[in-house]
């Protein structure tokens, strides 16, 4: 049978009381001393009620005080009021059993005297408290104690109202014999008892199915009640949800309840709140009009859910019994309710399974990515990028992303000033990439907000130093691609190059600083074409004295920079016993935030003084090299046929070369120095006109070195490069000239392939190439070259387009794989 | 640095104040709800019959061809991936709180 709402009854008086004090039903009853008594006693002096028990005030007037209305978010004055009535009920209940409130044992009011003391006197202390801190923790408080009042203290009477029962049942007593001169109740009287009782038991019944509570769930309820007698519940929260729990007497009955009601019921233990639906705010749990709301909606079985969750998460805000889980659990058992949800959406499932596998087999930094394109860490939800993350967990990102670098500092750069537009960054990042960075700029849209929330929130240059090097997993230190790669091609798709400054914390304050490739003329040709680099950029305000960057600064001619470059080759070891280090051809130098020279080559990944194993390849012997040029001794060069190598002919396919077609050779310079590159079997290395690739300075002599000045600029244009022949076909292909072929891979595979001139040249070659009618949905591979702090990386791309209306729609295609470089002597055809 | 980034992140979750250990496997745990309930969010937005190019593009890491995708399909993906993760950022701070 279910549980029977019991009707309780207050407490008597009984000190400054008469010995015997005469009942509103005209009998009198023996006074009992207690606690309890005594502050009822206060608490209805404190409200202005008459000084008898509860149901007598009730029965003959109005116990309430009247206060003046309250405005604000928590009303002491209803509250109060509520509880009051709801104290008044609880002796009504124990009355329906045909219980004097007053006979029940004193421990059994005790606490409710007590606790409705206590609301009065901080009802009061809320109404003069003028900080809404503090009225807020009184408010919590008074709440709590309702609470109390409606969970472990009601059942603390209705427990002692059926013990006295039980009692009386069993040992029959007489009205006599329970001390005091109660008259036998009539046949009549015990019917209407009984029938209240059965009334009772309807109601709950109704109460329960309000909602959603079955029956066989209340049976085990109210078992678990029995079980659990006196422990607390969890708790309603505001005045109106306490109150609703106690408009449970016959008058309201007819009334629909709302659902907190059943805020006594104690969820079973398979209930956990993590299988329920989570109110959408806890704070909601103290805004009446929005508990009601919640639970207004949804079936029955919801609302019952809903409401359970309610109280578990209500119940902790309001400072009840806190979570036992870790938060390391609280998220796991939050990514298993995902899970559970992802298996609702259709086709998601697996997928969404191998997601959650492949986040935690990624690297921490991926997992601090994904948070920063989520917005996290960087202000919440200023930057959220789900495409950015997921991309983040693909390969094919890192990949990516090596490209990025550009593009990531013309936005950090517009962030390092303090305006962020977005069109003209991305178009200026676009046209520097040449539409290759969409999938980058689209991660650097994850994290331009981290950038600008960093600066902004003073994170330090820490954190942008790191998101420069592993959001992009490295950036731009240089661009000047003009000077990247003026001879041979590497032999990857990607080329370790030179890290700029990676290990420096320095880098936002020193602007881009150039990367040059390697030099026909070695080390010391690549400071000569730094050197010239350096000054088309903007140069840091505070070189550091005696750096090597204020070395090369302080070069104002040829013959001062001669010197300042054979000083530092030597200073770091590329110039040493006479001998002068082979430049690999993959080699490129930058200058980093300390104002250090950094080397790297395709062995080497950042150095700045020349590694032991460069100096053993170094078979060829250079003389010193002489700051000035009438006192070189020029020898005699190898006859070019006789040093002609295959490897020569590999041409970068990814070189910057002057975008006019060079259709008549320029004579290359006469080269008047000992040190040259030789092959495995110590020829020297000739590049595409049969000269061979010099290591150390080389020295033009004086009636060919106009000026220092042209020395020096002709020292940093590249040469252009000689015409070479396919393997196919033996066509003539110029590598200054940009053109599509059709190529073939090593696997067979036929495809078109952009080659020749500049990345900008060979860009806008395959657009106009892609956007004629005739070429509809081809789609053309090439090679470019793409800046990041490690140095400029060679990456292989696709791009197609297709146009309709009037629309053209441009197809990015990205290998998932590190791709080669086509080699132009693969090439079959011209296409154009 | 790593680290940088870390505190940033914790500040954000409200677990400054534990060890730094726990807060690496905090946040990277955080990541994965968060990149869950995000990817929910916008998959309950999709039209099933699309789910399988959603899988597929997601599964490649174009992550510009995902966004032209998510753009073209579900209008308004990053307000709703932001309302996503903001709520799991909330739920997390108020089980912290």
């Amino acid at each position: 049978m279910a549980k029977i709402e019991q009707p309780p009854r207050p407490q008597r008086d009984t000190e400054e009381e008469p010995a015997e004090e005469a009942h509103a039903d005209g009998r009198e009853y023996p006074k009992k001393g207690g606690k309890g008594r005594k502050a009822a006693r206060e608490i209805r002096h404190a409200i202005g009620a008459p000084a008898e028990s509860p149901i007598a005030a009730k029965e003959e007037a109005p116990t309430v005080e009247t206060a003046p209305p309250e405005t604000g978010p928590f009303n002491t004055t209803a509250f109060t009021k509520e509880i009051e009535s709801a104290y008044l009920k609880l002796g009504e209940q124990v009355r329906r059993h045909g219980i004097d409130p007053r006979d029940l044992p004193d421990r059994a009011w005790e606490s409710a005297n007590e606790t409705f003391e206590d609301i009065k006197k901080l009802s009061e202390a809320y109404r003069q408290e003028s900080s809404p801190e503090a009225r807020a923790s009184i408010s919590a408080r008074i709440q709590r104690m309702g609470v109390s009042l409606d969970g472990s203290i009601k059942k603390k009477i209705e427990t002692a109202t059926k013990a006295l029962l039980k009692e009386r049942k069993e040992e029959k007593v007489s009205p006599a014999k329970a001390g005091h001169e109660e008259v036998a109740r009539s046949p009549a009287s015990a019917a209407e008892e009984v029938a209240e009782q059965d009334e009772a038991a309807e109601l709950l019944k109704k109460m329960r199915a309000n909602a959603g509570i079955k029956p066989e769930e209340a049976a085990v309820e109210e078992a678990q009640e029995q079980t659990h007698e006196g422990e607390p519940s969890p708790a309603p929260l505001t005045a109106e949800q306490f109150a609703a729990v106690f408009k449970s007497n016959r008058q309201e009955a007819e009334e629909p309840l709302p659902s907190v009601f059943h805020s006594n019921r104690r969820p079973r233990k398979e209930e956990s709140p993590i299988d329920a639906p989570i109110i959408p705010n806890p704070e909601d749990a103290l805004d009446p009009e929005r508990v009601q709301e919640i639970l207004k909606e949804g079936t029955p079985e919801e609302k019952h859910s809903t409401f359970r969750a309610f109280m578990k998460r209500a119940s902790e805000k309001l400072g009840g019994k806190k979570s036992a889980e870790s938060p390391a659990e609280r998220l796991a058992n939050r990514s298993k309710e995902l899970d559970a949800e992802a298996k609702d959406i259709g086709g998601l499932e697996k997928w969404f399974r191998g997601v959650g596998e492949r986040y935690n087999k990624v690297g921490w930094k991926q997992k601090l990515a994904v948070g920063l394109s989520f917005g996290i860490g960087a202000g919440v939800l200023s930057a959220v990028s789900m495409p950015a993350a997921v991309a983040c967990l693909s390969g094919i990102a890192v990949q990516r992303i090596a490209g990025l670098s550009s593009a990531f500092l013309n936005y950090e750069n517009n962030a390092q000033e303090g305006r962020w537009k977005k069109e003209k960054a991305m178009a200026k990042a676009i046209g520097k990439t040449a539409l290759m960075t969409g999938a980058m700029l689209l991660l650097v849209e994850g994290v331009k907000e981290s950038v600008e929330y960093a600066q902004t929130h003073h994170v330090g240059d820490a954190t942008q130093e790191w998101l420069k090097q592993h959001w992009p997993f490295g950036h731009a230190g240089a661009t000047s691609r003009e000077a990247v790669g003026k001879i041979g091609a590497p032999a990857h798709a990607e080329v370790p190059q030179p890290a700029a400054a990676g290990e420096s914390a320095a880098i936002p304050q020193v602007p881009e600083m150039p990367t040059v490739g390697a030099s026909s003329h070695g080390y010391e040709g690549m400071l000569k074409d730094l050197w010239g680099e350096l000054h088309k950029h903007t140069l840091p305000a505070n070189v550091k004295p005696g750096s090597d960057l204020a070395k090369l600064l302080g070069a104002h001619d040829k013959a001062s920079l001669d010197s300042v470059v054979h000083d530092i080759a030597k200073e770091h070891g590329f110039f040493h016993d006479g001998e002068s280090v082979r430049i690999d051809t993959s080699a490129h130098m930058t200058i980093g935030s300390d104002g250090q020279l950094h080397f790297a080559d395709a062995l080497h990944a950042d150095v700045v003084h020349a590694a032991p194993d460069m100096h053993a390849v170094a078979a060829v012997h250079e003389a010193p090299i002489h700051p000035h040029p009438e006192a070189v001794h020029a020898e005699p060069l190898p006859p070019a046929e006789t040093v002609t190598t295959p490897e020569i002919t590999k041409v970068d396919v990814t070189a910057v070369q002057p975008p006019a077609p060079v259709e008549t050779a320029i004579p290359h310079p006469v080269i008047h120095e000992q040190g040259y590159l030789v092959d495995s079997s110590g020829h020297p290395v000739t590049d595409g006109e049969g000269a061979p690739i010099h290591t150390g300075s080389y020295e033009v002599p004086a009636h060919e070195a106009p000026t220092a000045h042209a020395a020096v600029e002709h020292a940093a244009t590249p040469a252009p490069e000689a015409p070479l022949l396919t393997k196919l076909d033996g066509a003539s292909i110029h590598p200054n000239v940009p053109a599509i072929y059709q190529a073939h891979s090593p696997s067979g595979e036929t495809y078109l392939a952009a080659y020749g001139g500049t990345d900008e040249s060979r860009f806008k070659f395959i657009q106009d190439f892609l956007l004629r009618p005739e070429n509809q949905g081809k789609t053309i591979r090439f090679a470019h070259s793409v800046p990041s702090i490690l140095g400029s990386r060679v990456v292989v791309d696709e791009l197609g387009a297709r146009t309709a209306a009037g629309h053209t729609s441009w197809i990015a295609g990205f290998f998932s794989k590190p791709t080669a470089v086509p080699d132009p002597r693969d090439f079959e055809k011209l296409i154009k | 640095m790593p680290d940088e980034i870390t505190a940033a992140i914790a500040a954000d979750l409200g677990i400054t104040d534990v060890p730094a250990e726990e807060q690496r496997t905090i946040i990277a745990q955080f990541g994965e709800v968060a990149l869950k309930a995000a990817t929910i969010s916008v998959m309950k937005g999709l039209a099933e019959d699309k789910r399988e190019a959603f899988i597929a593009l997601a599964e490649k890491g174009d992550a510009a061809a995902l966004k032209e995708f998510l753009d073209r399909e579900v209008p308004g993906h990053e307000d709703i991936v932001k309302a996503a993760v903001a709520e799991e950022v909330r739920r997390f701070k108020d089980f912290q709180a």
